[in-house]
């Protein structure tokens, strides 16, 4: 990243009838980057890619693409494409036409138009579907048709409203690669709005967490899984175990908190609540232990085994605490794990750097 | 569907209600008018002497049928006064029609930009003039429209015209009936058409660079068409054999095939070729049936 971002927003605030959809709302979004926006449905992240693309005008602050104001240009100005989540592609078109589409508004010879129509089909693999029309395509062929569509013009910017969101299961996973590799092969800046944090967490260089219009956390999936800076962004990203309680004493790296339910428990923490204050831990499922009851035991609580289900060669399970806490174990195959059977008695732990303690 | 069940008699039934209907209504009469036109006019009571009999066996029907005249077509095809009214109908017709498409097509789609819950009130208000007699509407166009009406009288207070505009009993008032009453058969087709495009079908055209007028032109009109050519035919083929609108709003002068058969039939009481002219304007307006029929079949295949 040099100089200024390609995308800037600056302090963008929109509400609809008094409701307001995106609020003092800051973002910088480097060239060549693939950045996903993640929230669930009714955050904003909709209306934040309507204020790119100029659906929508901003009530409050400014849009800067590569450093020019873009707040008040009409869409068909503007050099950011779209990719529809419901693909709206021409009915009456047939899918060279759809393609062709974009550089016609340009005034593209005609000779260019073929040739960049080609390669376009060949970047995602239709070449010889080229005369059919929307109509006689698979589900996949029309995702594939609208990118081809939205990166014709070559444009600084590319947005992506729910990509994957039509296809099945296999298709999306297919899918993500491909449009991964669209990002690396025309170097135009991808910004993908999703409310599966799974699609984020594969394709995306950094990723947005939203909540109610705002921003929670901005950061690489990795940073955001690992070092979540909130309860929701915790459990939005990934799956995770919480324990909700009041911090007891201030421990090297961390605190020591007392749960409602009342274990005591140690976690990292990267904030500084004071004594007393009210403290949410987050423990991802893998770094859960199980072993059997002992002596030594800390940092943990003894539980029984309510449900064991194996799948993708993980093991996870569902242990309820004495306390009442119902929390989610998984572990991988071999070295040393045990396989719990339904009903076993076990003590569930956690070493303290694995788990965060964050500020409600 | 791929697999051919045979039909059930309820589905037998159902299919067969329309054909019969059809074979009652319009192919029966059809045939009535088609045996009158083959007749002979005649000082009878009905005024023609039948060629051809029902009740005739089928050998007599074959000989009549190798022997018969067809004078009165012969006559209404050579004439040249019917050949000015078919014309002129035509004229007059696609004239009315076009402005009604000029007209019906942004109220259309200014109805399917409203608001959700204004939209069925909108299209009852489209229809709202057919609560009222057509004919009763058509004599209100006269007050309006006569030398000393309303649109005169209003004009003249107002100073902006010093002589009353001549606009009764012209072709100007013929095509203002013709409009009047047929727009809401445009606009409803127009508005379904228009009403099923998806909206993000514009934005992707915007997004794409397409001026708002361009993407209207690419995107709204093409995929509006076949409302547009329904729209087209529910008034162009009413209009031309129209008789009513011409014979209140018309003047003597204007010439319009509805008004010629009418004055065959109740003027000269000449049947057979009254029928005759009714079956050539039958067979005129197939053409653009036929027309639209093939861009159906085109327009639905790839």
């Amino acid at each position: 990243m040099s100089g200024a971002p390609l995308l800037r927003l600056e302090r963008i605030s929109k509400s609809y009838g008094g409701t307001p959809a995106v609020q003092d709302l800051s973002l910088d979004i480097p060239a060549n980057e693939f950045f996903a926006l993640l929230g669930p449905s009714g955050c904003g992240k909709t209306t934040l890619m309507r204020l790119i693309a100029g659906f929508e005008t901003p009530d409050t602050g400014r849009i800067l693409l590569d450093g020019i104001d873009i707040t008040h240009l009409p869409p068909h100005l503007r050099p950011v494409n779209m990719m529809f989540q419901s693909y709206a592609l021409f009915p009456h078109m047939s899918v060279e036409q759809n393609i062709a589409f974009g550089l016609k508004q340009e005034g593209c010879a005609r000779q260019e138009v073929v040739a960049r129509v080609a390669d376009m089909l060949r970047l995602v693999q239709m070449a010889d579907l080229g005369k059919r029309r929307p109509d006689q395509l698979s589900g996949g062929q029309r995702q594939r048709v609208a990118l081809a569509r939205a990166l014709i013009k070559r444009p600084k910017l590319l947005l992506l409203d729910e990509p994957l969101a039509a296809l099945d299961r296999k298709l999306r996973h297919d899918t993500q690669f491909e449009l991964m590799q669209a990002q690396r092969e025309t170097g135009t800046s991808f910004v993908v709005v999703t409310h599966d944090q799974d699609e984020a967490m594969v394709m995306a260089h950094r990723m947005a967490v939203m909540r109610s219009g705002s921003i929670d956390q901005i950061g690489s999936p990795r940073e955001v899984y690992e070092e979540p800076q909130t309860r929701h962004v915790a459990g939005f990203v990934g799956e995770t175990n919480f324990f909700d309680g009041r911090v007891m004493q201030y421990m090297p790296g961390g605190v020591e908190i007392e749960t409602t339910k009342g274990l005591r428990l140690e976690a990292a923490c990267r904030h500084h609540p004071a004594i007393g204050a009210r403290v949410t831990i987050s423990i991802r499922p893998e770094h859960l232990r199980l072993s059997a009851p002992g002596v030594f035991s800390t940092n943990g609580g003894i539980g029984e085994i309510v449900d064991h289900v194996f799948r993708e060669g993980l093991s996870s399970f569902r242990v309820r605490l004495e306390t009442g806490d119902i929390v989610h174990v998984r572990q991988g195959q071999g070295e040393g794990v045990h396989d719990w059977a339904r009903g076993a008695r076990v003590f569930v732990s956690f070493a303290p750097e694995r788990a965060r303690a964050l500020v409600v | 569907m791929s697999a051919r069940a045979p039909l059930s008699h309820l589905r037998r039934l159902v299919l067969a209600a329309p054909l019969l209907w059809l074979l009652m209504f319009f192919l029966a009469p059809f045939v009535w008018v088609l045996k009158i036109a083959l007749s002979k006019s005649a000082l009878s009571q009905p005024p023609y002497e039948p060629v051809l009999s029902f009740s005739d066996s089928w050998a007599v029907w074959g000989e009549k049928i190798a022997s018969l005249s067809f004078e009165t077509f012969d006559l209404v095809i050579t004439d040249d006064l019917y050949l000015a009214a078919y014309l002129s109908s035509l004229r007059l017709a696609a004239i009315a029609t076009l402005l009604t498409l000029l007209i019906a097509f942004p109220l259309a789609y200014a109805m399917t930009r409203a608001p959700k819950h204004w939209r069925a009130a909108l299209v009852m208000l489209a229809i709202a003039p057919f609560w009222t007699s057509f004919l009763i509407r058509i004599y209100a166009w006269i007050m309006l429209l006569k030398d000393e009406g309303l649109i005169n009288k209003a004009l003249l207070s107002l100073g902006l015209i010093h002589m009353p505009l001549s606009m009764f009993a012209t072709e100007t008032a013929v095509l203002i009936g013709i409009v009047y009453s047929y727009l809401p058969f445009m606009i409803l087709p127009l508005y379904s058409a228009l009403e099923r495009q998806d909206p993000a079908l514009l934005e992707a055209a915007s997004d794409l660079g397409a001026t708002p007028l361009k993407a209207f032109w690419r995107i709204t009109v093409p995929l509006a068409r076949p409302g547009i050519l329904a729209g087209l035919l529910l008034v162009f083929i009413p209009a031309v054999g129209e008789f009513v609108i011409p014979d209140l709003l018309g003047g003597s002068d204007t010439l319009m095939i509805g008004r010629s058969l009418w004055s065959e039939f109740f003027d000269n009481r000449d049947w057979p070729t009254a029928s005759a002219v009714a079956v050539l304007l039958l067979a005129l307006l197939l053409v653009p049936l036929m027309i639209y029929e093939r861009q159906q079949v085109t327009g639905t295949q790839p």
